[in-house]
């Protein structure tokens, strides 16, 4: 029952998003500023892991959210807004990152660890998984530009393989091959990183 | 999913972003109108888009008709844009001081509305206030932290010279319905016309982002913002 009326409610959303973007195509602002509402945030999210800056995120995303307004003519009504609007946003943080020569590599800055909701783990415990997240981030950060790109937006974006083909302008079969070989190359960087 | 992405996922959850800034009204307020039909283009959108491939070319631009076209064509009073491509040598970022700042004395905020023959916008908080005389009408500046804004009564004539090198990004905005314009993404110098009429640099400083915006018939220059999102934010707080 329950999951009926989450698939219900997740078909009325995208039924919605169409007549958003429907709307945004033919030129209404309110549509598109409800479009940006739902997205910006991930958009943000992606341009910081790849700029490394909040400023320049700021301004990649904002730039992004202008390019997609002049390109919407041209935007397919039935294809996912949110990706296409990430693709932008990573390509204008990329810009900013090669103009201020900053490294190739996202950004990946841990914050505290989350909350836990039930029984309070050890101190041990929660400095042994604080120790694992720290080793893997590093063993992602070593990974080249194009497999922490698709690990990003799978795992730190939660887009799904099909997002992931559009933000990353790959074919959906790529992005299953190109994340294989991905994890597998981080596999063996953590096998090579002492514990 | 497989150990190691149960393992990512957690780790995207504890990844360390800031906050998503509130992007759309920025955005809204910038953005063109379109429409489906093909239109001859209005006369203003040609001076427009003229002035912007102007700006683009680079190059000072010495002869006066052509600086008083592109102050006319981004519809700002009393502010003239330029673009060289070369800024003069790097100053620091202001140390906090009115004078040091170029900005006049430092006066009591129950005075600011007095200080100046115009009627003076006022950012929420505490700014200290100051006025200096040097342009008709005088010009009143407020600094909150390391933002500055600057008001001046707005004329046909200009008192605030840009100039800007070749990585400064310039966006046309709206504000409150008005015409505004953002420079970002690089320092730039600014030169002022004194009530004798000289073009003096202010040598203090190169300014980094800044909104310059027109309201009720005067020029306000909003300086030190990190993002269009939060020049706007503070340009709509002026009452």
């Amino acid at each position: 029952m329950h999951a009926q009326v989450t698939q219900t409610s997740s078909i009325a959303a995208q039924s919605d998003e169409g007549q958003l973007i429907a709307a945004a195509k033919a030129g209404d602002q309110r549509a598109y500023g409800q479009l940006l509402e739902r997205h910006q945030a991930v958009a943000f999210r992606a341009a910081y892991l790849v700029a490394g800056s909040a400023a320049d995120a700021e301004d990649a995303t904002q730039d992004a959210c202008m390019k997609a307004w002049l390109a919407l003519p041209r935007f397919r009504p039935d294809a996912p807004f949110r990706p296409w609007l990430v693709h932008i946003a990573i390509n204008e943080a990329r810009n900013r990152r090669r103009g201020a020569s900053r490294r190739a590599t996202l950004l990946l800055r841990l914050g505290p660890g989350p909350a836990n909701a039930g029984a309070a783990p050890s101190a041990e415990a929660e400095a042994m998984a604080a120790e694992d997240r720290a080793r893997l981030s590093e063993a992602v950060g070593r990974l080249r530009e194009d497999d922490q790109l698709v690990i990003a937006a799978r795992y730190f974006l939660g887009l799904s393989e099909a997002e992931t083909a559009i933000a990353l302008e790959l074919r959906p079969g790529t992005v299953k091959s190109r994340l294989s070989r991905a994890l597998g190359r981080l596999h063996t960087q953590l096998e090579e990183t002492p514990t | 999913m497989t150990e190691l992405e149960q393992r990512l996922t957690a780790l995207g959850a504890v990844l360390e972003v800031p906050p998503a800034p509130d992007l759309v009204p920025g955005v809204l307020a910038q953005l063109p109108v379109r429409t489906r039909r093909r239109r001859r283009p209005a006369r203003r959108t040609v001076a427009i888009a003229l002035a912007a491939a102007l700006l683009v070319a680079g190059g000072a631009m010495a002869a006066s008709p052509t600086r008083h076209f592109i102050l006319r064509a981004l519809g700002l009073r009393g502010v003239q844009i330029e673009r060289v491509p070369k800024l003069p040598s790097q100053h620091e970022p202001p140390p906090g001081s009115g004078v040091k700042l170029g900005i006049g004395h430092r006066i009591a905020p129950a005075d600011a509305r007095r200080a100046v023959r115009f009627t003076v916008l006022v950012p929420p908080g505490s700014p200290a206030v100051y006025v200096r005389h040097d342009v008709p009408g005088g010009r009143i500046s407020f600094l909150l932290g390391r933002v500055l804004i600057t008001e001046f009564r707005g004329t046909a004539t200009p008192l605030i010279f840009k100039v800007l090198g070749p990585r400064t990004k310039v966006t046309q905005v709206r504000v409150d319905g008005g015409s505004g314009v953002y420079l970002s993404h690089a320092p730039h110098e600014v030169l002022f016309q004194t009530t004798h009429g000289e073009i003096r640099a202010d040598r203090v400083r190169l300014a980094g982002n800044v909104l310059l915006f027109d309201r009720r018939g005067l020029t306000v220059r909003i300086e030190g913002t990190h993002a269009l999102g939060q020049a706007l934010a503070l340009a709509r707080s002026l009452h």
